[in-house]
């Protein structure tokens, strides 16, 4: 648990840092291949922007810095009832976006196993991501945690980062 | 501009114009282009289209069948895309659309980027963004992150407790009498594609002595393939050789039996084929096609390439 608490020390100024990246090495270009007939095979959907992922991702990166400096603190002062509340919002936040980026999210959180982060993908069916907001409470988060807690939010963390690399790569590309 | 079959094209031009598209560390020779497209034994000539721009080539897109029946797991309908050469995005969209197109027409289910038997890549690398742009554009799905690691071997040592677990397993590079206990151990443990590819480049090469293998009781229970500079046919990681420099090595695929996992004999299993490669004379050395960063990591490797995997279910 006091580990966790380590964590949440810069989490607020990262996420900001993180957030200004993607936007300031983005000129958020519009895809010279959306709307172009050209672009497309026969029967493909149209596909969000880079530009939109990027927005979307920025938006994600800014809860889940919320739902971990939560989690710290949860850690560190127990489940009491505000913090209780906030993991709620965030959690009903997370459960209805986190869909969306998932595929993305997980090819860049890799598989490999350590002695610090554990299981990277998560354990069973539950990814990393899912593993920090699918318990109901957080007091159930908290007596639930088995040790990689710490592990999770920096791979959870870094696959953010990989992300957000790869999509301002794409924009600089489009 | 037109599209035509690729076909027995000058691969030094060829060899050329993929070095004006893609970073340095990615160039590769004319002879190991045609070896990994023509003489690969699996393109797929009526899928594969040269871009043609008043008699120059200015793009290619290199289709290859699955390899199907060749070992367990390929189906006949998933195809691969060996390597997607354009000099606009307008130009890779009608090389990819044609591809396409032709996968479609010969019954394909699944595409894939890269991954391919005699393959350049397991996804589109960094500097590759303008692929990644397109194939995104066209509904591929994105996979897993993984990465190649190197290390200069001139200073290699082992991390200390590498051996400290290994008991009476006896770690050396095999013989031609070790090849049935080798091949036993992968039908048992690697019974997929790592079985068929060591096997393969054992034949090419003429010895079982670049494959280190782990022996206990009598039995393989461990492997590490490796290559070096003279090999005849570098596949994984040695297909960037131009890169790497004189006295090249590469490690990969490797692997332990399930049943001694847990014991450090994969840590010893690796220092054995690096220390091997350093008695060669191998300087810069590539472990390809990994997430395992922090694993190789206490071996002092670095990450130096990243792919994205990417495929379309069609």
């Amino acid at each position: 648990m006091s580990m966790i608490a380590l964590v949440s020390k810069t989490a607020g100024n990262h996420a900001q840092r993180i957030a200004v990246q993607i936007r300031s090495a983005t000129t958020f270009v519009a895809s010279r291949l959306r709307g172009s007939d050209a672009s497309k095979c026969d029967g493909q959907q149209e596909q969000p922007t880079v530009a939109e992922r990027q927005e979307e991702l920025i938006a994600f990166y800014q809860k889940y810095e919320e739902l971990v400096e939560l989690l710290c603190d949860g850690a560190q002062y127990g489940p009491e009832g505000k913090l209780e509340l906030r993991y709620q919002e965030s959690r009903t936040w997370m459960l209805k976006h986190y869909g969306r980026l998932r595929s993305y999210l997980l090819a860049f959180l890799g598989d490999e196993v350590t002695e610090l982060s554990g299981p990277r993908k998560g354990t069973g069916d539950i990814d990393a991501f899912e593993q920090l907001f699918l318990a109901p409470t957080l007091e159930e988060f908290l007596r639930s945690d088995d040790g990689f807690m710490v592990g999770r939010i920096m791979s959870t963390r870094q696959a953010l980062t990989l992300y957000g690399e790869h999509l301002r790569k794409l924009s600089v590309a489009a | 501009m037109t599209l035509r079959q690729f076909g027995n094209e000058n691969f030094e031009g060829l060899a050329h114009l993929w070095a004006q598209t893609l970073p340095n560390k990615y160039r590769v020779s004319a002879e190991l282009l045609r070896q990994n497209t023509v003489d690969s034994g699996f393109m797929v000539d009526q899928a594969s289209f040269c871009a043609d721009d008043k008699g120059q080539v200015s793009g290619w897109v290199v289709v290859k069948n699955s390899g199907c029946g060749l070992y367990p797991g390929p189906e006949p309908t998933w195809f691969h895309i060996n390597s997607l050469v354009f000099s606009d995005p307008e130009e890779g969209q009608q090389l990819l659309n044609a591809a396409l197109k032709a996968m479609r027409e010969l019954g394909a289910t699944k595409v894939f980027y890269g991954q391919d038997l005699r393959h350049f890549w397991p996804g589109v690398c960094d500097g590759g963004e303008g692929i990644a742009t397109l194939l995104e554009a066209n509904g591929f799905s994105i996979g897993t992150r993984n990465i190649d690691l190197e290390n200069d071997l001139a200073t290699y040592t082992p991390p200390s407790n590498a051996f400290d677990k290994v008991g009476d397993a006896s770690f050396r590079p095999c013989t031609p009498e070790d090849i049935p206990l080798l091949d036993e151990f992968l039908e048992r443990e690697f019974p997929r594609r790592w079985r068929y590819e060591v096997n393969w480049k054992i034949e090419q090469e003429g010895t079982p002595s670049d494959v280190y293998g782990c022996f206990i009781d009598g039995k393989c229970e461990g492997f590490a393939s490796t290559q070096r500079q003279g090999h005849k046919r570098p596949i994984c990681g040695a297909v960037w050789n131009l890169d790497l420099g004189e006295n090249w090595g590469a490690l990969g695929p490797i692997g332990v039996s399930e049943q001694i996992r847990g014991r450090g004999l994969g840590g010893a299993m690796l220092a054995s084929g690096l220390l091997g490669l350093k008695c060669h004379g191998v300087r810069k050395c590539i472990i390809d096609w990994t997430t395992l960063e922090e694993f190789y990591g206490k071996h002092g490797f670095k990450a130096n390439r990243v792919y994205i995997p990417y495929t379309l279910e069609l």
